[in-house]
């Protein structure tokens, strides 16, 4: 999980303890907007060593978007339950 | 633009907002700037206004407003309020046009909202202008991304109308044809966009989504577009996404300006458009030039892969002998250069500077057709998402604000800053100032600490061994 962030993290240079994984979305923040998007597109590719398609592309619009993306590449992060409470 | 508007159909559709389904005819987007321009001129005795631009009526109805009433406009960018600071302190504005979301700098108070109540009208606590403004000036455009040096282009109002001109001529643009607007107001390009097809009667679309968005094509579909427009890191990512234009039946014109695309990628689009029965123009332009310099005719383009193409009419395009190169510098003249730059409040009275010449600081060859090629660079800019970045511009902000020595360069797209001195540098914090002020992502900026910057024998900053 902390490797997926870290994407986030080294796309829109931002910090850490900036990502609420909840609240992250696609131009929720003003560094994720279609530059940062496929910034974040090449870095994920980059960490998990995927290929990304048009549709995950599109689809990765906040990070629960890209757990599922991942997990649909069987890629399954340990700690990637992420719930309401957190 | 007021006489222009005058002169088309009424009843036809200027903007449709796709977003809420708003139309606006021509006669009331006249009825409009009209009334603006003298709410303006009602508040303001002259002055230049500062317009933190969006692609939306409200902003589209103030920038046409300020262009009647002979108020010099300068469109900005609303996402970077903090870089609008420099530029507030080197040009002091007496009123700003901004979103109603968006704070009230200091020293300005609000006097107005628009009618739909999206932008604010604010005015300058100091009170009538003492610095004299050059009666042609009417557009300001910023050149540069970096805060270390608040630089705009001066144009006229004939700069404006003649590159749109020129522009409608070389598109064809005819009142039917509809305008998606893809790219920010504030960006000479995206501007150009506004202007042409206002000027030819057509129709400009607006949606808030990015065309990387399902949204923007339902928009683009449900409107009726005709044309786009992007720069290159859009058709990358539109390749990437396997863009087809074929799925949208209403799509005929593509245009593609603000920096060299893939060669493997015009060629690409060249085919796709082709067999859509597109029309994919390749274009190379400068805020300088208001915004277009020179075009590949669509039907050459499967000749001239790599080519910027032939003078937009009206204009013309050399060579000329270039300083500190055996290569030759591509030289444009039309009757849309600038009058030259302003880099504080006293140059906004300057008249013209460059008598409709402009030397571009790109190298360029010539073929046997007459066609032009870029070759290289005079001036040191990077080119990054459709903008063009000084270099020397981010070496004397970095050595300003962080008191060390930097050279930067530009390589593959990356922004390659190198900083001399202690080694305690905190190369991160750089690396997001930079981010920020340039609005580019972090990871197209790489900054590294070296013992010292090389020089050359004259006692410059040597970039060739830096770059090698």
């Amino acid at each position: 999980m902390e490797r997926l962030l870290d994407c986030f993290v080294q796309a829109f240079g931002i910090n850490r303890d900036q990502i609420i994984p909840l609240k992250l979305a696609y131009q929720s923040i003003p560094e994720w907007d279609s530059v940062g998007h496929m910034t974040l597109v090449a870095e994920i590719e980059n960490t998990f060593d995927v290929r990304l398609d048009s549709d995950d592309i599109i689809g990765m619009s906040d990070v629960c978007k890209a757990i599922e993306i991942l997990q649909k590449h069987g890629i399954v992060l340990n700690d990637a339950v992420l719930t309401k409470s957190n | 633009m007021n006489k222009v508007f005058a002169q088309h159909a009424p009843s036809s559709v200027a903007i449709i907002d796709a977003d809420d389904g708003r139309e606006v005819t021509y006669e009331q987007l006249l009825g409009s700037v009209t009334q603006t321009a003298e709410n303006l001129q009602r508040g303001l005795g002259r002055g230049v206004v500062f317009h933190l631009a969006s692609n939306t009526v409200a902003s589209i109805v103030a920038y046409l407003a300020c262009l009647e009433a002979g108020y010099p406009v300068c469109l900005l960018d609303p996402g970077s309020a903090a870089r609008m600071n420099p530029l507030l302190a080197a040009f002091q504005p007496d009123a700003l046009f901004l979103p109603d979301a968006m704070e009230i700098p200091a020293g300005f108070s609000c006097s107005a909202s628009v009618p739909d109540g999206t932008y604010r009208f604010a005015l300058s606590r100091k009170g009538g202008r003492r610095s004299f403004l050059h009666p042609d000036l009417a557009l300001l455009l910023t050149t540069s991304g970096s805060t270390g040096s608040p630089k705009l282009v001066r144009l006229t109002r004939d700069n404006v109308l003649a590159n749109a001109r020129s522009i409608v001529s070389y598109l064809g643009i005819q009142p039917g044809e509809r305008s998606i607007q893809s790219l920010p107001m504030h960006y000479s390009f995206g501007l150009s966009l506004i202007n042409s097809h206002l000027l030819a009667g057509a129709t400009v679309v607006l949606t808030r989504h990015s065309f990387m968005r399902p949204e923007f094509w339902e928009a683009f579909d449900r409107t009726k577009c005709t044309s786009f427009a992007g720069v290159p890191y859009i058709y990358e990512t539109l390749h990437r996404l396997q863009f087809d234009p074929r799925q949208h039946p209403t799509l005929h014109t593509m245009t593609q300006a603000g920096g060299g695309l893939r060669r493997d990628l015009i060629q690409h689009f060249h085919e796709l458009s082709t067999s859509a029965g597109c029309r994919f123009f390749v274009m190379y332009g400068q805020t300088e030039a208001t915004a277009r310099i020179s075009y590949v005719p669509f039907e050459q383009l499967g000749k001239k892969i790599g080519s910027i193409g032939i003078a937009i009419p009206q204009g013309r395009l050399s060579l000329g002998p270039a300083e500190e190169s055996d290569q030759q510098e591509l030289i444009y003249s039309g009757p849309n250069v600038m009058m030259g730059y302003a880099q504080s409040a006293d140059d906004l009275a300057a008249g013209d500077e460059l008598c409709a010449t402009l030397r571009t600081g790109d190298l360029a060859t010539i073929d046997a057709d007459g066609y032009f090629f870029l070759s290289g660079r005079l001036k040191r800019f990077a080119k990054m998402f459709g903008r063009r970045i000084s270099l020397e511009d981010v070496e004397r902000d970095l050595e300003a604000r962080f008191s060390i020595r930097v050279a930067a360069i530009d390589r593959e797209g990356q922004l390659l800053v190198y900083t001399a001195g202690q080694h305690d540098m905190d190369r991160l914090g750089i690396t997001r100032y930079l981010a920020q002020t340039l609005s580019v992502p972090p990871k197209y900026i790489t900054v590294d600490t070296i013992a010292e910057i090389p020089m050359t024998a004259s006692g410059k900053k040597d970039y060739k061994t830096l770059s090698s």
